[in-house]
């Protein structure tokens, strides 16, 4: 027999639509392998959400409400004036300040003129203003104790409208070291650049009542 | 060349060199996801471990879990809402008399945490309590009920959900998340003599609204001639 003359084999001739068992079985690993890498990744999904969920809950349990500050207006027929329920948590020292008045020195930012220390608990704030005889009484209570009093003359409010920051607020939650506006409002005065109507533009009058930590 | 290496590329060899590339891409994608799940299963079983698992249970229902506390003068639930019930809650406080606090709500469906801490500030003892989305506190204004609670909570008796446990209740009924007791003996031990009974302190119970108007109703026609 010569060898040299052997011709090689042909391979075996298959009809369409007929393969091998090694076709057959690297097609279903690669179908396997596709299935496998479409479904994971809808797991993956899946689990994701479940875990966005659960983080949800554990950033839930790391919150300290009573490590942060809360300020809460009261709302109803009989209350006059502003009212707040406030607490302060006891990792900071803090003081309560006001001011009527709108430093022209400043732009019209609010300065402030007095100020007192505030214990760390929870406690009633009260601001409210009334006119009595001829003058305005400004007056900002904790615990039903007043702890600012001012006397102001007539022009402080004029009774033409006011803009304030604070209206509609609702509640607040924040961090113990950022002061916290109460009370925030800017009477209008005429404005003699637009035929005397009332604006805020050059008012030097109004009401600010805030919260703000004593730095140590 | 091929013919001199004996090797041709046939469209049935080009076909099985196709699909094992194939199946090594999509071994390749298979090994990536399958990592980032064990990693995402190990995160799941961690916080599971801290939260407790509700498992899959029926959806429909209210679903409370009473856990272990993470601090001295607390309380944790894990808390499941059921979609679209209004829900009401009722606080009654001993100290502020017979009547309760009541507050409507209608949470989305999910589950919460819900917590109960009592914060010695001063002088002032202040019970605050966080759950769906929001928090809330109460200042103990009555200095006994105050002592009682901050300096005597361990010898109080509270009853809730065993803890760990799974409580399911229908989404038509109501359920007590805490009950907090001052037993008389503790009274009697702190020179309250004119108690006759255990001091309730605090109550929390919650549930669907409609359940509560149901009781509501029948306590009414209980007391009346």
């Amino acid at each position: 027999m010569n060898l040299d003359e052997e011709t090689p084999a042909s391979p075996p001739l298959r009809r369409p639509g007929q393969f091998g068992i090694l076709t057959l079985m690297l097609l279903s690993m690669a179908i396997a392998a596709w299935v496998a890498a479409f479904q994971l990744p809808q797991q993956c999904r899946q689990a994701r959400v479940e875990l966005d969920a659960l983080r949800r809950l554990t950033n839930a349990d790391e919150q300290e409400p009573w490590r942060r500050l809360s300020a809460i207006p009261f709302t109803g027929r009989n209350i006059t004036g502003f009212l707040w329920a406030v607490y302060l948590p006891p990792q900071a020292s803090y003081r309560i300040a006001w001011t009527t008045a709108r430093s022209p020195d400043s732009g019209g930012a609010f300065v402030s003129m007095e100020s007192a220390p505030i214990s760390a608990g929870e406690h009633e704030i009260a601001i409210r203003y009334f006119f009595e005889d001829d003058h305005w009484v400004a007056q900002t209570r904790i615990d039903d104790q007043v702890s600012f009093e001012q006397q102001l003359p007539a022009d402080w409010n004029l009774q033409l409208g006011s803009f304030d920051l604070m209206k509609n607020r609702g509640g607040v939650e924040q961090p113990a070291n950022q002061a916290c506006v109460l009370h925030d409002e800017i009477y209008y005065t005429p404005d003699e650049t637009r035929s005397n109507r009332p604006s805020t533009k050059n008012s030097n009058t109004g009401l600010r009542v805030w919260l703000e930590p004593i730095e140590q | 060349m091929t013919e001199k290496l004996g090797w041709q590329l046939t469209p049935l060899r080009f076909l099985h060199i196709f699909l094992m590339l194939l199946t090594m891409w999509g071994l390749f994608g298979t090994c990536i996801s399958n990592h980032e799940l064990r990693q995402l299963n190990a995160q799941r079983a961690q916080i599971l471990a801290n939260l407790g698992d509700f498992g899959q249970n029926d959806p429909t229902k209210f679903k409370l879990m009473k856990l272990p506390s993470k601090y001295d003068h607390e309380l944790r639930w894990r808390y499941y809402q059921p979609p679209g019930v209004l829900t009401q809650e009722r606080a009654y406080h001993g100290h502020q008399g017979p009547g309760y606090q009541s507050t409507m709500m209608t949470p989305e469906e999910g589950e919460y945490l819900y917590r109960i801490k009592l914060v010695k500030v001063g002088e002032q003892v202040i019970l605050f309590y966080t759950g769906a989305n929001r928090s809330s506190y109460w200042p103990i204004k009555d200095p006994f009920v105050a002592r009682l609670l901050y300096d005597h909570w361990d010898e109080l008796e509270f009853e809730h959900a065993e803890e760990g446990r799974i409580q399911e209740v229908d989404a038509d009924a109501t359920f007590d998340l805490v009950r907090i007791v001052a037993p008389l003996a503790l009274l009697r031990q702190l020179g309250d003599d004119k108690r006759l009974e255990d001091h309730q302190l605090l109550w929390i119970r919650r549930g669907a609204d409609a359940a509560f108007k149901k009781q509501d109703a029948l306590n009414a026609n209980r007391m009346a001639p």
